[in-house]
């Protein structure tokens, strides 16, 4: 039996949104909404705990600059490090929901 | 707009651990998140204040987003910044009142080293007519030294007068020079009578320079240099160069 996920389900979106590329809070929203076709729909706010989080453990870097709106905006870029992490975790993530499914379907089956 | 401005002093009110620069620039990045929500809920299509208020909604409660924040700021880390803040300010302070006191013993070791530079030959170089000399008493903390004699200076009347370049410094790098040595010695003919003195000084605490003429009467070949002053005596008797000492 492998580790237990140790990364908030957020924590692990944000970083997969960012091996996209840099962006900011905002952005990340949008664009968390526009791929999972508004079915992730959190509270705006609480990105930006984790975020802070991220980058205080050093999985994400931020530098101030101008958006394509023409404003400046805090943007956060991957580390070496933090795409270290996104590649274990995913792992363990898709471990984990396929374990899930198995039972899932395993049930379905039976019942 | 006050309705975001509210939201953002909400969330900062329990980033508590959180140094004021961190605090502002978490106060900006709200900000913009809420102007940018805003401006799309504008663009389809709702009035402003209603898309103002639906903005601040759609962030959740800003008293749990200033917790959940603060939680990653953490105490250490606050009390580690403001500990190096202080820290810097002493050292800076520190520096700051000890520099005059690196000046000065600067100033004292070139005056024990190589006086020529500190005192009256800027370049290092004496003249010819200057014969470098090294000689030394110790008078109480300080250490009096002669480090060249001119025999005959010519002074503005076209007179000759023997020349005595003096300099004082403490035994201790970190002290003052007696200012005194240099200023109150005196120089005596071989009868004892005090010659009349024309006087040059200049220094700071590490080092105390000065130069000094008076007229030699003829036939004479050395002086007494006298010093009496601040409960401290100096009698010492110094041959013109190339002249013998006297018995």
């Amino acid at each position: 039996m492998g580790r237990k996920q140790t990364m908030d389900h957020t924590a692990l979106l944000v970083l997969s949104l960012l091996s996209q590329g840099d962006m900011y809070g905002y952005q990340m929203i949008a664009e968390l909404e526009r791929q999972s076709d508004h079915t992730f729909e959190m509270k705006e706010g609480t990105l930006y705990p984790i975020l802070h989080g991220l980058e205080r453990s050093g999985a994400v870097e931020s530098y101030r600059t101008q958006a394509p709106s023409g404003r400046e905006r805090k943007y956060y870029r991957l580390t070496e490090k933090g795409a270290a992490a996104l590649k274990a975790e995913a792992e363990q993530w898709r471990r984990y929901s396929h374990s899930v499914n198995a039972v899932l379907e395993q049930a379905m089956g039976l019942a | 707009m006050e309705l975001f401005e509210t939201f953002c002093q909400q969330v900062c009110r329990e980033v508590r651990h959180a140094t004021p620069e961190e605090r502002d620039s978490i106060r900006r990045e709200l900000r913009d998140h809420l102007e940018d929500r805003a401006e799309a809920l504008q663009s389809s299509g709702s009035d402003e204040e209603a898309a103002a208020q639906a903005a601040v909604e759609a962030m959740g409660d800003p008293a749990e987003i200033g917790r959940a924040m603060n939680r990653q700021y953490p105490l250490g880390w606050l009390i580690l910044s403001r500990l190096s803040g202080a820290l810097l300010l002493l050292l800076c302070l520190y520096i700051l009142f000890t520099l005059p006191l690196f000046g000065s013993a600067y100033n004292n070791l070139r005056c024990r080293i190589s006086p020529s530079y500190g005192g009256r030959f800027m370049s290092g170089a004496a003249p010819e007519s200057v014969c470098l000399t090294d000689y030394r008493w110790t008078v109480g903390g300080s250490v009096l030294r002669v480090y060249g004699l001119e025999p005959t200076h010519m002074d503005a009347n076209g007179d000759s007068r023997v020349r005595v370049y003096l300099c004082a410094y403490n035994r201790n790098p970190f002290r003052c020079a007696s200012e005194s040595l240099v200023r109150d010695v005196v120089f005596l003919d071989e009868s004892g009578n005090e010659l009349e003195r024309l006087y040059g000084g200049s220094g700071n605490t590490g080092a105390w320079y000065t130069t000094i003429s008076f007229p030699l009467p003829e036939g004479e070949n050395g002086f007494t240099l006298y010093y009496d002053s601040h409960g401290y005596q100096l009698e010492e008797y110094i041959p013109l160069p190339g002249e013998e000492a006297a018995p």
